[in-house]
């Protein structure tokens, strides 16, 4: 029997006596408070200390910097001196910290749960790999000093093989390099420089290579500036976030992008230096424009178009990859654009040699092998690491059964998962955060990674690098004290090799704190060989039929890293705006075609397996294709809230806060389940395309959740104007100009005026003409000084030294949200679950809207995006209906939220236009050890209060204290927001209004494309939007 | 009326307040149950926050503030019979006055629960009273819910007020006509009440004021619960309509409800039958009809307006509201309003008391079903349409509901049978006077 | 109604008579009367020459306190806590219009009240009831008997008794 506090007993018996105490019984979990007896180093109460160190997530190795708090790490962000995330971070990257917090990390050594010791497990596992006459090792992509480590430990062990896991299918790519350019490097694509870019499946802002640096990269490219912007075309059969950030989305049938690419080439071969090579010529002359376009269904003069847009003189740039593009055809495609990079002279200019970047793991196929070898009894032990193939892995690539056959299968994941579950030892290694490590992630690079936080209390883990040196040292190998001193030993030759003089400790003391040793390489172009154009690797076009593709995003990855992270479950898809879910894209007239309606459950059968799935209808996926999201499928930790779905209205189903607990609970479906293992014959990387054989309608409609409200309102959708054939729903904005556009032409001063609200969009409802929001801001200042001087006072003061406002560069957001994700990293929003979802309890303070659009001269939809966040209005509507002032515009032009204060009576919620309050609706769970990542100087909030976006006030405190404990003024771009900080695209700026040199100030007075969302209503918020920019009108 | 002397009059009343038969005790208990049922509900909401009923974002006020103006509305008619009527001096006004004018103390009593059930923090509702505190803390006069505060507040005190002053001389009555311990406590209630000219001087003079003083608040009682809406900026709330439009909807709705209530008294106490005349029943069913057609007019108007002053968003949302995912409520608004009232205008089904109790139970859901349109579906479609959201009812406010009309009829049973249900004084004051002139 | 009465009290059945008897007593001097009634009539007033109430000046008086009362109050708490809120001015009076009535209507209801009940107890002061047993025993004054009670001396309880015999008293009780 659970007992009922004091504190709740009074709060129900006041009320409703004995019959609600019965409602009441259970109570909150009450946390003893131990005095910290040995207080970790560096720890300083209050104060937040950041670590530069290095992301492991994936295996791109961005630089980042990890905020702590009391010792604890609680933020994961960007490194500025960093090459390649240049400080900011993707979403995955910012979800270590729930990786770091994983409530389904494992406590602890443990022989199939059993509970060992460290040092009998190592000693079991040393002797049995001195026994083994092979060890296998699989283990996440190390570009750092741990691959000599572990080479080292394996030779110790008397021989072994390791191999790399990750499901990004970069062999293909450096096959195709290997065999159009003789190297099998992955090159510098210096996207920045490029005039047009046009990608053939390879979906850079979403997965391919290191999206984040693809993303500044791009911003480089393509934001306006100066009166112009470079030109983007994605040509894949799933437009995906890349492709929604297009200019043109050229929709292929999968294995058609090589075809298109050689028929771009053979248009652009007169014009090129190499039109003198005959061979070359006739092997294009097998794919003409013409050819080509009957074969594709592509249009010739979209061919021509391309080519035209291509022509860019070396200054353009084709890149391809991705999931999509591996369909069987995926190495021709990578040599195919090779050629056309080379034939538009890009070689050396926008195709950097030299760079050498080391991302990605070992080709599909060697893991296949590797399983053949463990059933034939080849390796004895076998040891996995941060990896997870069993999950990943298509169920007939026989990896599981074959781990069955290994006499010692011993996971060193940090995580629980799939794979560990078979293992018969698990010695769980340390998140990265908690480890010291480092990486080379291209030539030049030297990424440093430390530990900012002593490892996570109540777990028994050891950190990789320990692990090996003390498997080295049990298999007597000449090893070290500790990986540390190993690191520095490789450090000093690193030093060495840059050729920078100086004490180690200094050059060491530098390198932690900046995260490493970056430094520039040499590039070099290549020449095409002829290889390149031999017949055999001529294109055979796509497959005809039915096929799905298993994509990614910035939320999913195929390694399933992600699949239990509850923020990128819970932050919508960019572009289908689901969330906790799988889902099946298919295009409007392939629907009609197949009889299925938006939403409803199907059942997708392929040779290999079949699975139900909710359908989402999209423009943005080509005919006969479909797609499905990858990494789902798997269990995920999560509050078991009692459910209202599905019940009766009228009964009630109590829950007792007693019941809560933490289960398990699986969200969506491995898309792998339908994959085949076929690999690309040439590279030997996993297919993700593969032909479906039936897909039917179950007649159930799928039960698929969207924060998007009118996903709900197809009836009334259906009496407006936007209504498609395939009951899409109508996404549109409705001409209520949330995002505006406007045209390169318009701001160039000729094709209309660019003061037009979006003029091809559907025409805005009002025209407004109002003062700048500066303007009243003397007003309101006066009035309280006025009325502070009646009363006889000195404070407060308004607008003194600051006002704080924001600007939103729509023309550079990608839609990726990584915004979101540092929204809840820090301000603790809570993560609901599905059901919550549902019923609108979501609590995420800002969102990126997603509007399909459709284009008034071409009738096209198009796809543009508008974070959103609470617009601390100057008149704001929430505030003077609140009868507690609870929520008050303070002295520095926020809205301020008083938690305390406040009695929930929601009227403020109801009248913000903008839709920007969050209701707490019960008391959320954290569940241990995720809540040890609460942010310290946010207010965690309880049930029945009010939230909602304060412009990370608590940033903005901590920024004017340190600039007080140093006797200053706040500089503009010191404080920073969350969402701005993480922001790859820079489209967020922030500062203070009254500072005329800070950088908002500048925007919001010069620019020509500023405007503020429902500027009729005239609430005056603090966020400016600038327009979003196309070429002439069209965007996919 | 020859057969109604002063007498008579006492003897009735007298009987109404007989011991409680079995059939009350049985509708009593009935009652607690569903007292107990909204008692519990609310406990559990307490405990475990509001998820448990269908409010969501963007619809952060549902059933509850949807009977917070129903209830309000209900009460409205009480006072406006008790006072308004006696003002203008209306004959049917004094055979119903007094069960109508309990009918409002109750309902507000009832109404001003939901307020606190609503907040989601009720352990804090008295931060919303301007008292001194030592946190020096008060309250946001610019708050339309503040003025709520003030104005329901008052409605309650005032109307309380006014119903025991109308029943000072009737206690007296019962005082007179009873013995024993009965007597001692009518006689504390009637403080004494004689009848003497000094008394009935004051008496009737305050008795005047009152109601002039409670006038002007059933007007204003309404248009402030109805600026709660018409002060915000959400398309459907934001009118300038709304104020006269809520008060013709409370005249309406507590109409309706008066019939609910008398109609059945009739029937249980025969006495009441030559008191509370058909004709009575009939004045009020002319007043449903009346204050029916101005509720239809508001309807249409606010689409008309919501067409002609093409403001896109108002239309979006007068659009959504008969052909979005909740029409089904809208259209049950309407036939409930506006065409269930139609019958009464033949004189037959007016004077026909089954009939009456049929329509006035319809208009009773229909009100309800209107503030349940003007409350959710214009926060379910209002501006960004993203944030478009839509309702589903759950059981927590259900039973709320259930439990607050238990609680409603609960004081209803305890006043017949505790408190005259007639107003004997100003039932003779309406006779004419035993004259000896008229008797020979 | 400490004062020891001495006088006459009578019952009448129908009004006519009772409302001549009482201008009978009052053109015979007889000022200080205390009638009884089952409920308010206007012809009662008129025999007793329509005495008016003081009641409405109280009313008026709380009107203004509670008009005066809100508006302090609200003046007072916008600048103890100034809190601007949605660019309105800290004291905005039209906001005030909603609270200011109610307070006043509140505050004149309860001096209505107040007044009424001390009015009452002050006139009941001055006119004593009779205090012998079949007073004590008679109850119909609010079921269907009107009743006159008139104070007087000794030597003209012969006199008033032959009043209220004149008009048909049911019956005449004299107290001394």
């Amino acid at each position: 029997m659970t007992k009922v506090n004091r504190r709740d007993f009074f709060k129900v018996a006041a009320v409703s006596g004995a019959a609600a105490a019965v409602a009441g019984c259970g109570s909150d979990p009450v946390e003893e408070i131990i005095p910290m007896l040995v207080p970790p180093t560096e720890y300083k109460p209050g104060v937040t200390i950041s670590f530069a160190s290095t992301c492991n997530e994936c295996s791109a190795n961005c630089g980042m910097v990890i905020r702590t708090r009391e010792a604890r790490a609680i933020k994961a962000e960007g490194n500025p001196h960093h090459p390649m995330s240049q400080g900011s971070l993707c979403n995955q990257g910012q979800a270590s910290m729930q990786a770091m917090y994983s409530p389904s990390r494992s406590k602890g050594p443990n022989k199939k749960g059993a509970a060992i010791k460290w040092d009998e497990g190592l000693s079991e596992l040393a002797a049995k790999m001195k026994e083994a006459n092979r060890v296998l090792y699989i283990g996440r992509p190390q570009s750092g000093s741990l691959k000599k480590l572990l080479a080292e430990t394996l030779a110790a062990s008397g021989g072994g093989d390791a191999l790399q896991f990750d499901m990004m299918p970069v062999s293909t790519l450096k096959k195709g390099n290997e065999i159009a350019f003789g190297t099998a490097e992955i090159p510098e694509y210096a996207i920045g420089e490029a005039k047009t870019l046009v990608t053939f499946g390879a979906d850079i802002l979403d997965s391919w290579l290191n999206n984040q640096l693809n993303m500044r990269e791009f911003t480089r490219m393509h934001a306006y500036k100066h009166g112009e912007k470079g030109k983007f075309i994605h040509v894949s059969p799933h437009m995906s976030l890349t492709g929604a950030n297009a200019d043109q989305w050229v929709g292929v049938k999968p294995g058609d992008e090589a075809l298109i690419a050689l028929a771009v080439a053979g248009e652009l071969l007169p014009s090129s230096a190499m039109s003198g090579n005959g061979a070359l010529k006739s092997y294009l002359d097998g794919f003409t424009t013409d050819s080509v376009a009957s074969k594709t269904g592509v249009s010739a003069q979209v061919i021509k178009g391309l080519a035209k847009d291509f022509n860019q003189g070396g200054m353009s740039l084709a890149m391809a990859g991705g999931n999509t593009a591996m369909s069987g055809e995926g190495t021709k495609l990578q040599v195919a654009v090779n050629l056309l990079n080379a034939v538009a002279g890009n070689l050396g200019k926008t195709v950097k040699f030299g760079a050498d970047y080391k991302i990605g793991g070992d080709s599909a196929q060697s893991f296949a092998d590797a399983a053949q070898k463990m059933k034939s009894g080849a390796y004895q032990v076998v040891l996995i690491e941060g990896a997870n193939p069993v999950y990943a892995l298509p169920k007939d690539s026989g990896f599981a059964e074959a781990l069955a056959q290994v006499p010692l299968v011993v996971s060193l994941s940090t995580e629980e998962d799939e794979t560990s579950a078979l293992a018969h030892m698990h010695l769980p290694t340390s998140h990265s955060v908690e480890a010291w490590g480092d990486s080379m992630p291209r030539k030049g690079v030297y990424g440093l990674q430390q530990p900012a936080m002593a490892k996570l209390p109540g777990y028994d883990t050891m950190s990789l690098g320990d692990l090996m040196v003390a498997l080295a040292g049990k298999l007597g190998a000449a090893a070290p004290a500790d990986y540390k001193t190993y690191l520095m030993a490789q450090w000093k030759g690193y030093q060495k090799d840059l050729g920078l003089g100086g004490a180690f400790e200094d050059f060491w003391k530098k390198s932690l704190q900046q995260g490493g040793q970056f430094t520039g390489y040499s590039s070099k172009g290549a020449n095409l060989q002829s290889g390149a154009y031999a017949s055999a690797m001529a294109p055979k076009g796509g497959q005809t039929g039915l096929a799905i593709v298993a994509a990614n995003s910035p939320n999913h990855r195929a390694e399933g890293t992600n699949g239990n992270r509850t923020w990128l479950l819970e932050i919508p898809h960019p572009i289908t705006q689901l969330v906790w879910d799988s889902w099946v894209e298919i295009s409007p007239d392939t629907a009609v075609r197949l009889g299925v309606n938006h939403f409803d459950e199907v059942e997708i059968t392929t040779a290999k397996g079949s699975l139900k799935a909710g359908v989402w209808v999209n423009y943005g996926i080509a005919d006969n294709v479909l797609s499905m999201p990858t990494g789902l499928g798997r269990e995920v930790p999560f509050p078991t809230y009692v459910s209202t779905r599905n019940k009766s209205i009228f009964l009630p189903h109590v829950e007792m806060s007693s019941d809560i607990k933490i289960k398990p609970l699986k969200v969506g479906t491995n898309v792998m389940d339908l994959m085949g293992f076929d690999t690309d014959a040439l590279s030997g990387d996993l297919q993700f395309v593969t032909a479906v054989s039936a897909l039917k309608a179950t007649g159930e409609t799928a039960y698929m959740v969207t924060p998007e409200g009118q996903a709900h309102h197809h009836d009334a959708a259906a009496l407006s104007k936007e209504y498609t054939k395939a009951y899409m729903g109508d996404r549109s904005q409705k001409g209520r100009g949330f995002a505006q556009s406007t045209s390169v032409e318009a701001m160039n001063g000729h094709g209309g005026h660019e003061g037009d609200g979006g003029h091809h969009l559907r025409h805005r409802h009002y025209t407004t003409d109002l003062p700048s929001n500066t303007d009243m801001y003397p007003e309101r200042a006066a009035d309280v000084a006025y009325h502070v001087d009646w009363s006889g006072r000195d404070k407060p003061v308004y607008y003194e030294t600051n006002k704080w406002e924001m600007a939103v560069d729509l023309d550079r957001c990608t839609g990726c949200a990584a915004c979101v994700v540092a929204c809840y990293a820090e301000n603790n929003v809570a993560v609901v679950g599905k059901e919550r979802m549902s019923t609108g309890r979501e609590m995420s303070w800002l969102r990126v809207a997603r509007w399909q659009d459709h284009n008034e001269e071409t009738g096209d939809l198009e796809t543009y995006f508008s974070p959103n966040m609470c617009g601390q209005c100057a008149n704001a509507g929430c505030e003077t209906v609140c009868p507690v002032y609870a929520t008050y515009h303070n002295d520095e032009g926020i809205n301020a939220m008083v938690y305390n204060r406040c009695v929930g009576t929601r009227y403020c919620a109801n009248n913000c236009i903008y839709k920007q309050r969050r209701f707490n609706w019960r008391t959320y769970e954290f569940p241990a050890p995720l809540h040890m990542q609460l942010n310290p100087a946010m207010t965690v909030r309880e049930k029945g209060v009010m939230e909602k976006c304060n412009f990370c006030y608590s940033r903005i405190r901590e920024g004017k204290d340190l600039a007080k404990d140093m006797g200053r003024e706040v500089f503009d771009g010191e404080i920073k927001t969350a969402c701005q900080q993480t922001c790859p695209a820079d489209a967020i700026s922030f500062g203070n209004i009254k500072d005329p040199k800070a950088k908002v100030t500048q925007i919001v007075n010069t620019t020509k494309r500023g405007y503020h969302q429902l500027e009729e209503v005239n609430f005056k918020p603090a966020v400016t939007y600038l327009k979003k920019i196309n070429h002439d009108n069209k965007k996919a | 009326m020859s057969n109604v002397t002063y007498a008579s009059i006492n003897d009735d009343i007298l009987h109404s307040m007989k011991p409680p038969g079995k059939s009350w005790f049985a509708s009593m208990a009935i009652i607690l149950v569903m007292l107990g049922m909204g008692i519990f509900a609310f406990g559990y909401q307490i405990r475990h926050g509001m998820e448990g009923s269908g409010i969501n974002n963007p619809i952060g006020w549902g059933v509850y503030i949807t009977n917070f103006v129903f209830w309000v509305g209900i009460g409205h008619a009480g006072t406006l019979i008790s006072a308004v009527l006696y003002l203008v001096r209306a004959p049917f006004r004094t055979s119903i006055y007094r069960a109508s004018e309990a009918m409002t103390v109750f309902a507000v009593m009832t109404a001003a629960l939901f307020p606190l059930i609503h907040i989601g923090r009720v352990w804090n509702f008295y931060w919303l009273i301007p008292y001194p505190n030592q946190r020096l803390l008060w309250v946001n006069f610019k708050s339309p819910l503040l003025w709520d505060v003030f104005a329901v507040n008052t409605y309650m005190s005032v109307s309380i007020l006014f119903f025991l002053v109308g029943l000072v001389p009737d206690f007296a009555v019962v005082r007179d006509e009873s013995k024993g311990l009965k007597k001692l406590f009518y006689g504390i209630a009637s403080l004494g009440f004689k009848g003497t000219n000094h008394e009935w001087k004051h008496y009737m003079r305050a008795y005047l004021l009152f109601a002039a003083i409670a006038t002007p608040l059933v007007f204003s009682v309404h248009s402030i619960v109805s600026w709660d809406f018409a002060m915000s900026s959400i398309p459907g709330w934001h009118t300038t309509i709304f104020p006269p439009y809520f008060v013709a909807g409370a005249i309406f709705s507590g109409c309706a409800m008066v019939l609910t209530l008398l109609l059945p008294l009739r029937a249980i106490f025969p006495g009441f039958k030559d008191i509370i005349k058909i004709k009575d029943m009939e004045a009020m069913a002319k007043m449903i009809l009346f204050t029916g057609f101005i509720v239809t007019y508001a309807y249409s108007i606010e689409f008309f307006i919501a067409w002609y002053s093409g403001a896109r968003y108002e239309r979006a949302l007068f659009w959504f509201r008969p052909f979005g995912e909740l029409k089904f409520f809208f259209f049950l608004m309407i036939f409930c309003n506006c065409i269930s009232p139609l019958p009464l205008w033949s004189k037959k089904l007016r004077t026909n008391v089954p009939a009456l109790f049929i329509v006035s139970i319809f208009i009773n859901i229909g009100m309800w079903m209107e503030r349940f349109n003007i409350v959710v579906t214009s926060l379910a479609h209002d501006f960004d349409p993203y944030a478009w959201g839509t309702y589903t009812f759950e059981w927590v406010e259900m039973w709320i509901t259930i439990g607050s009309f238990g609680w409603f009829f609960m004081w209803f049973f305890i006043f017949v049978k505790i408190m005259p249900s007639l107003a004997a004084a100003e039932l003779k004051e309406a006779l004419n006077p035993p004259m000896r002139s008229a008797h020979e | 109604m400490s004062k020891q009465f001495s006088g006459v009290w009578a019952t009448y059945e129908y009004l006519d008579d009772f409302c001549g008897a009482i201008r009978e007593l009052r053109e015979s001097g007889f000022q200080r009367l205390t009638t009884l009634s089952p409920c308010p009539r206007h012809e009662i007033d008129h025999a007793l020459g329509d005495p008016q109430s003081r009641v409405p000046f109280f009313t008026l008086a709380g009107m203004f306190v509670g008009f005066s009362l809100a508006l302090t109050l609200m003046i007072f708490m916008s600048l103890d806590w100034i809190l601007p809120v949605s660019g309105k001015p800290v004291v905005s009076y039209p906001i005030m219009g909603p609270v200011l009535f109610e307070l006043s209507v509140l505050v004149a209801v309860w001096f209505t009240l107040i007044s009424m009940v001390g009015l009452i107890l002050r006139d009941l002061s001055k006119h004593p009831f009779p205090k012998g047993k079949v007073w004590k025993a008679y109850t119909r004054f609010t079921r269907d008997r009107f009743g006159v009670i008139v104070p007087c001396t000794q030597h003209d309880l012969e006199k008033v008794e032959s009043i209220l015999n004149k008009f048909q008293a049911e019956e005449v009780n004299r107290e001394a």
